[in-house]
């Protein structure tokens, strides 16, 4: 996506976001919504400054990574997507063995890249069980145990 | 007042602090010599640890990261060419080609002793200039304390890298997301969409934690460093005796450079980064000499250095007295204290006094443990600089993030909110939206809806809204300083345009 694109889907998001918050406002008492309404239309309002400055074409400039775009988003998505497995994972089966897999999961995606895959994902799983045994039991951390509770 | 100094002392000189202040020093120059992991990550991710300590103890931790990471940064920006935290972009200037000659352990050692003065040149700034502010600060009312948060959203935008408009929004972004949760006038919720656990708002840590260390792991994930070459480093005898008399010729150099980084790191979101390049500029500016720099001089290293590291004493300034953070790093310790119990201004000064000045003279306690542990630590920090690879922590930083954000309430609803603020940040983030901004406006927010609507039942008590907004003298000061910080750096793009279509017709001087 260019820098343009990405101020303009940007600029609609923020009116968008500006124009919900405003209207939901409407829901609170008087003295609650003077605040949010405030910040709505304040921010609606630079939404639109950027979106009519993007079209323009004086939008503000955004730094772009070198490299190949497509192959580093892909790394990002699939870092992101085991991201929300990992959290959606822990009340499941537990902080320890929902952390395990998402260190496994990650280090096969970050690690790819560099030499010796196994071992760094070994070093990665040692210390996140040193971590977890430090918490829980020096410093009497209650994680959540999911189904081994 | 001496018996709480004495009180302060004692807290600062006992053995566990003075454990934790090295073990501190010596944990921030690594974080900062690494290329990736930033002062801000460190400390966002330590501030669970500290939860269980005395506010004494954790505090002092903190603070003795915050300083060294800073420090630690110029390791990497003299033998690698790369900054390891953003504070030391201006040391690469000279700091690389000093290297590139041989000079590496000389460009090490001036860093060392530059930082250390700079150092504790802030942090006397902080202990001599923050009493008075704090007091100050107890003749705010809700209208001042409006204005305050108005003046910091501002100025921060002014001070945003490549864009005032996005810092803007970003703030606005921040004072939007602060409005979830009970409103603080008449405890009604809001936006909490129906859960329980936005009842009542987003917990700060978690957040910061989020917004700071998230996106900096997919950043690290997805750009490999481009670094350059590693110069190897060696040891020189009588180095630090040369170095020392070399700057002790150049006084004004090192007290320019550290006044510079002190004022620079009270305006929020200036930072260490600004901090060093302004004051690298105005040393070139001063300088008989100015074509050896960029090509290996001495005090270019010497002027970013105690610049960037009198801005972690400046940045404190404003975060302890008024509540409003100099830098994100400040931020995150605005969220350690209260996390501790403990609100920032006049009250820090008064009843935690102790706690408050042991703080402060753990930094002069960490400053000066930089001198020996910098220069001792050095070939093993270059040694991990070139075997870690940043990249494969990631999993590891993740999951301290998780049981950073869950073991303050044992709340998974925390991990939730972490997660949440993370990706958002990532995604702002590729729009060019920096966390810096949005997180101000997320402490701010708070201050920001009590002034106003405090102000607008006062207003209406006396029948004057404009005279309790617009005519009491602090507030006006805060106007004139707000309205400057939005038109000012308008008015310079707008010069600097100019300049750039007359440029090519009127040619260089240089």
């Amino acid at each position: 996506m260019t820098a343009r694109a990405r101020n303009a889907v940007a600029a609609l998001a923020i009116i968008a976001v500006s124009v919900f918050w405003y209207l939901e406002a409407g829901r609170f008492r008087e003295l609650s919504r003077i605040f949010p309404r405030v910040i709505a239309v304040i921010l609606g309002g630079l939404g639109v400054v950027l979106l009519v400055l993007t079209i323009l074409g004086r939008g503000p400039k955004i730094i772009m990574a070198e490299g190949d775009s497509s192959q580093r988003h892909r790394r990002s998505g699939s870092l992101l997507a085991a991201l929300v497995l990992w959290t959606a994972l822990i009340p499941v089966t537990g902080l320890l063995a929902a952390s395990l897999t998402g260190v496994a999961v990650m280090g096969l995606i970050t690690f790819r890249a560099h030499r010796g895959t196994i071992r760094a994902i070994i070093i990665a799983a040692v210390s996140v069980v040193a971590f977890y045994f430090l918490f829980q039991f020096l410093l009497y951390v209650p994680f959540p145990l999911g189904f081994f509770g | 007042m001496s018996s709480v100094l004495l009180d302060a002392l004692a807290g600062v000189l006992s053995p566990v602090s003075i454990l934790l202040v090295l073990v501190g020093t010596a944990g921030g120059i690594i974080v900062g010599a690494l290329p990736g992991l930033t002062a801000t990550m460190a400390i966002a991710l330590l501030v669970p640890f500290t939860f269980g300590m005395s506010p004494v103890h954790g505090l002092v931790l903190l603070g003795a990261i915050y300083t060294s990471a800073i420090y630690g940064g110029s390791f990497s920006a003299i033998l690698i060419n790369t900054p390891g935290t953003p504070s030391a972009i201006a040391t690469t200037f000279d700091g690389y080609p000093m290297a590139r000659r041989g000079e590496a352990y000389r460009a090490i050692v001036t860093a060392t002793i530059a930082s250390v003065v700079g150092g504790l040149i802030g942090v006397a700034f902080l202990i001599f200039l923050s009493p008075p502010l704090a007091r100050a600060s107890l003749r705010f009312g809700p209208p001042e304390y409006f204005w305050l948060a108005m003046f910091g959203l501002t100025i921060i935008a002014a001070v945003s890298p490549r864009s005032t408009l996005k810092g803007l929004i970003g703030g606005g972004i921040g004072l939007l997301i602060s409005t979830v949760g009970i409103s603080p006038i008449d405890g009604a919720t809001r936006y909490n969409f129906g859960t329980l656990s936005l009842q009542s708002g987003i917990s700060l840590i978690p957040a910061l934690i989020g917004f700071f260390c998230i996106p900096e792991v997919l950043r690290m994930v997805e750009e490999s460093q481009h670094s350059g070459e590693m110069i190897p480093y060696k040891r020189q005898r009588r180095m630090v005796k040369r170095v020392l008399q070399q700057l002790v010729r150049r006084p004004w150099l090192m007290i320019r450079s550290s006044v510079i980084g002190t004022l620079v790191g009270i305006i929020p979101g200036a930072g260490g980064n600004i901090a060093g390049l302004v004051s690298y500029n105005e040393a070139v500016r001063a300088s008989r000499d100015k074509a050896s720099f960029g090509q290996g001089a001495v005090e270019g290293v010497a002027a970013s250095e105690a610049a960037n590291n009198a801005s972690v004493a400046g940045a404190l300034i404003p975060m302890l007295t008024l509540g409003v953070p100099g830098a994100p790093p400040a931020a995150v310790l605005f969220g350690a204290l209260l996390l501790q119990g403990m609100r920032p201004g006049a009250e820090l000064f008064t009843t935690y006094a102790p706690v408050t000045y042991a703080f402060l003279f753990s930094l002069v306690l960490a400053n000066l443990a930089m001198l020996p542990l910098g220069l001792l630590l050095g070939k093993g920090v270059a040694r991990l600089m070139q075997k870690v690879k940043v990249q494969t922590m990631a999993p590891v930083i993740i999951f301290l993030s998780m049981v950073g954000s869950y073991s303050i309430y044992n709340n998974l609803g925390d991990v939730y909110t972490m997660v949440a603020t993370g990706i958002v940040a990532h995604v702002l983030r590729k729009a060019g939206f920096q966390p810096g901004p949005i997180v101000l406006g997320l402490i701010l927010g708070p201050i920001a809806e009590q002034g106003l609507l405090q102000s607008l039942l006062l207003g209406r008590a006396r029948g004057s809204m404009l005279m309790v907004f617009f005519a009491r003298p602090i507030s006006v000061v805060l106007i004139v300083l707000t309205v400057v910080s939005i038109l000012a750096p308008i008015l310079v793009q707008i010069r600097d345009r100019r300049a750039l279509r007359q440029g090519p017709s009127s040619g260089g001087t240089e």
